[in-house]
């Protein structure tokens, strides 16, 4: 990941990428998010972004309108190019049928939306940090803002 | 229909169509052995009236014999009379056996043998006169006569008499004939009637039973309709319900973190009260939800639990909490049930950390897990038709703070509390999920207050037996 990666979000619902875009403020990261409504709109955002580096993290909502968020979690990992893009799905659910599934169509993290962040703020860190040393592995990174 | 509600109605029906079956039976055979007896009583009449005309016969052979010798001084005339002789006893003999049950014919007999027997002794008299080359005597010949005459008339009366009678017979017979058609139609008559309450009482019975059925099926779709809605309630408290609540708590958290400092007193207040009131809110819907996960039954599998290795259990998880409140947990031998395993570990934690967290502040916990078998019939309030059943009764004694007992069944409805959450904090699901955990087992939980608030006893009764695995 490059340390500019973008941080892309797929929620649908305003409140939560409102709070959501407020907590990753308060990590302090340099990487720009880029909110997007739903599936569709997440695949064609990633298709057509000419920087093959560019999205480094995806957040994705399960229940969205057009293209829910397991359907995109399938695409995203089974096409090649963007598999190795680590997703963080974040939902309302707390079902273990839902866990399970996500984790068995290849999500990297499953977050229940929580109403304290500061798990959550822990969690993206720890996975940012971890992305950008898994794939600089050869190349010493360059600390964070937020790991100071 | 008195009895329509019972089927005793239909063993009395059963049982009087048998009793009628029977009776029908044995007047057919009484019936046919009539009708023998009457047909012997007219062949005894031909029989006696036969026999008579053999002596009278017999008679004849003697008279013509003994005067044939008499006229002629021949002695062959003295054969057929020997032979006569010689009948003559065994048709006196057999004549009267035939008629020993009348005694007015009884009676013509022994006349006639008497007469017989005088006549007989004038023959032997002329006879011997015949062979001592005597004349005969007239006068015993004339008197021999007489006497036969007299024979002739009584059994010509015998014979009438016998006759009449056996007119009778027949006639009595013919009547018996009648009679027994007209009994065994009547009879046949009755069964047949009474096959027909029978049958309509089974009938009526049946449908009742078939109607009941139907209510019963339809009671069963509502309940089935009703699980069906209360899964969607589930679903909806658990989605719906809960997504405003987490924005409600996730932005009033925000406002903390961010904006708390520039708040006025007043503001931080209310802001605090409205988070405390989100939790809460989020609390009970975590209960509410547990509560109808518990009331929903299916694919709950029944097996076999050791009470004991799950008091254990239960007293390792609450170690912390025993070593610091100085609880001690006295259980005796536990017996091992058939149970929803996750669902009785629950019972049990729920009812070990009540009596914990209702202990008196000054006393040390003290927890009595007593156990004995005890018959439906011991437990207050059950149905009629469980009192035979035997249950094991688990009784959970505490010697904390105890209640009122005018609130011994209402401790049991959900979020119901007795006390302050400021005394006691929690949301008064604990005792509803009990009561709904036991009664998913088939069986009752009762709380008992101890006198001068010693202490509550929770009595927990579980069927012996548990052969009611859950249905839908």
């Amino acid at each position: 990941m490059n340390r500019n990666a973008t941080i892309l979000i797929a929620d649908d619902d305003d409140d939560d990428r409102y709070l959501l875009q407020s907590v990753l403020d308060d990590c302090n990261l340099l990487n720009p998010t880029v909110f997007v409504g739903d599936g569709l709109e997440l695949l064609e955002y990633i298709r057509t972004d000419n920087n093959d580096a560019s999205v480094g993290l995806i957040i994705l909502d399960l229940n969205m309108p057009r293209m829910d968020g397991r359907e995109v979690l399938k695409v995203l990992k089974t096409e090649p190019k963007l598999r190795k893009i680590p997703v963080v799905v974040l939902t309302t659910s707390k079902s273990e049928k839902d866990v399970n599934q996500c984790y068995a169509l290849g999500a990297n993290c499953y977050i229940s939306k929580p109403s304290s962040f500061d798990v959550f703020n822990d969690t993206i860190l720890t996975l940012v940090k971890f992305w950008i040393n898994l794939t600089h592995l050869p190349i010493k990174p360059e600390p964070f803002k937020a790991f100071y | 229909m008195i009895l329509r509600n019972d089927l005793l109605g239909i063993f009395l029906a059963m049982a009087v169509s048998l009793f009628m079956l029977i009776f029908l039976s044995w007047l057919a055979y009484d019936r046919v052995q009539e009708t023998g007896r009457r047909t012997e009583s007219v062949n005894h009449s031909y029989r006696v009236r036969l026999k008579n005309k053999d002596l009278t016969n017999t008679l004849s052979i003697i008279e013509i014999g003994h005067r044939g010798y008499l006229l002629s001084g021949q002695e062959k005339y003295l054969y057929p009379y020997a032979e006569g002789r010689n009948k003559l006893k065994k048709v006196t003999r057999d004549f009267r056996l035939l008629v020993r049950d009348n005694p007015l014919q009884l009676r013509r007999l022994d006349t006639i043998n008497m007469l017989i027997q005088r006549h007989i002794n004038l023959i032997e008299l002329n006879i011997s006169r015949i062979k001592a080359k005597q004349h005969f005597d007239g006068v015993a010949l004339e008197e021999g006569r007489k006497e036969m005459d007299k024979i002739r008339v009584i059994s010509r009366h015998f014979e009438e008499d016998e006759l009449q009678l056996l007119n009778q017979r027949a006639e009595m017979q013919k009547i018996a004939d009648r009679n027994t058609n007209f009994y065994l139609l009547l009879l046949s008559v009755v069964s047949l009637a009474f096959l027909l309450i029978f049958f309509r009482l089974l009938y009526v019975e049946l449908s009742r039973r078939i109607s009941f059925q139907k209510t019963l099926e339809e009671k069963l779709t509502d309940l089935e309709r009703a699980n069906a809605e209360l899964e969607q309630f589930a679903y909806v408290a658990s989605h719906d319900l809960q997504e405003p609540l987490r924005k409600i708590r996730a932005f009033g958290e925000r406002l903390i973190l961010k904006q708390y400092d520039q708040l006025s007193e007043d503001g931080k207040a209310n802001l605090t009260k409205i988070n405390q009131s989100a939790n809460r809110m989020q609390q009970l819907i975590d209960d509410l939800l547990l509560f109808s996960r518990t009331a929903n039954m299916r694919e709950k599998i029944f097996q076999e639990i050791d009470l004991n290795t799950l008091v254990k259990r239960i007293q390792e998880e609450f170690s912390d909490t025993i070593s610091k409140k100085k609880v001690t947990i006295k259980s005796v031998t536990l017996p091992v049930i058939s149970g929803i395993e996750f669902q009785i570990i629950q019972l049990f934690n729920n009812l070990i950390s009540n009596a914990i967290k209702y202990s008196k502040p000054t006393t040390p916990p003290v927890i009595e897990i007593v156990y004995k078998q005890v018959l439906g019939e011991s437990i207050a309030g059950i149905n009629t038709n469980l009192k035979e059943n035997i249950y094991h009764q688990i009784s959970f004694i505490d010697n904390g703070i105890g209640f009122d007992p005018i609130y011994a069944e209402k401790i049991f409805v959900i979020f119901q509390r007795l006390h302050n959450r400021s005394e006691y904090e929690g949301t008064g699901i604990g005792l509803a999920l009990c009561r709904r955990i036991v009664s998913n087992h088939n069986g009752f939980i009762v709380a008992e207050a101890k006198p001068n608030q010693e202490g509550a006893i929770f009595h927990i009764y579980l069927p012996v037996t548990n052969h009611l695995a859950p249905k839908l």
